[in-house]
């Protein structure tokens, strides 16, 4: 195996792990309302989303549900099943809006809508299996607002994260597939 | 070899704004969709009379806000505890690992509505879904 794609994995499986760690340090923190959470764990998607594309990043949010379920042992649990496909969405959601925003959208909009898109998916899921019922929808803007300010800041961060990278000049590898 | 490797797949420029014109404009959009979901979707200032609990996706049991009464509702998990007092409803204890339901504390107005997905109880004040609508076009 080549250097660069060996850098390549190593920083994918860090950026899986650095997810998981904010993951599990989010869901210590109390929260006053049960419905918003911060997403942090969403910084290293999107770092993944934005250093190589749509499919690292998506393996990165795979790989985060995945391990979070099974040290949680929620693991095909009702939990593992709303956040699961809000994640996939969601990174679907923010490389189409990536690439048809092109330069006119930053990556903190990028994460907004992200943001939105991950909330929205779980809502729908909740309403698709859970509530059969139309109540759900007053939870919408209550998980709304807090999205677009959440998404805001976690796109900010990383920003500011992959800025210094490239500061620090670090070797994030090659990505043969030329993906994206 | 380059030490970054693929430098126009990587970060975008260090020189360009945090925020560009698009994101604000989405900000903005978003705050203004926001505010009208809360204006049209958040429960109304009507009290409830009735509270239909579900369990397993079924109803469980349908009663009154009038009435004090503890509810002890089978799922999954185990036995949600749902107390009606003083015209509220709040899910008092429930096995679930997160307690939203728990935390969601107290709900009285019609649409109110707390769901604690795990152990698949839902508690909800049925009646006028918008009723901030008619506060507005009072």
């Amino acid at each position: 195996m080549s250097r660069p794609l060996t850098t390549k994995l190593t920083r994918l499986a860090l950026l899986a792990t650095a997810g998981l760690a904010l993951f599990l340090f989010e869901s210590l923190i109390p929260r006053p309302l049960p419905w918003i959470k911060p997403g942090l764990s969403q910084i290293a998607t999107l770092i993944a989303l934005y250093v190589y594309g749509w499919r690292e990043s998506l393996a990165v949010v795979v790989l985060r549900v995945g391990l979070a379920a099974l040290l949680t042992g929620s693991f095909a649990g009702p939990g593992f099943w709303l956040a699961l496909p809000a994640g996939v969405t969601a990174v679907l959601v923010m490389a189409a809006a990536r690439s048809a925003g092109g330069r006119s959208l930053s990556i903190a909009g990028v994460s907004m809508i992200g943001a939105l898109t991950h909330n929205l998916t779980q809502l729908a899921l909740v309403r698709l299996f859970y509530v059969r019922s139309s109540e759900i929808w007053t939870l919408l803007p209550l998980v709304w607002l807090p999205a677009l300010f959440t998404g805001l800041a976690v796109g900010l961060a990383a920003r500011l994260l992959i800025d210094f990278s490239r500061r620090m000049s670090l070797d994030w590898g090659t990505n043969p597939d030329g993906v994206e | 070899m380059p030490l970054i490797s693929s430098p126009e797949r990587a970060a975008p420029a260090v020189r360009r704004p945090l925020l560009t014109q698009a994101d604000k404009w989405l900000l903005g959009l978003g705050l203004i969709i926001g505010l009208l979901l809360s204006a049209l979707l958040l429960p109304g200032r009507e009290r409830g009379r009735e509270v239909l609990i579900e369990a397993r996706g079924r109803l469980f049991v349908r009663a009154y806000l009038d009435t004090p009464a503890r509810y002890e509702v089978p799922g999954p998990l185990g036995t949600t505890v749902v107390e009606v007092r003083e015209g509220a409803v709040r899910v008092i204890s429930s096995p679930c690992p997160e307690k939203h339901c728990v935390r969601s504390g107290a709900v009285r107005r019609q649409g109110g509505l707390i769901v604690c997905v795990p152990n698949r109880v839902i508690v909800r004040i049925p009646g006028h879904i918008g009723g901030s609508l008619d506060m507005i076009t009072e």
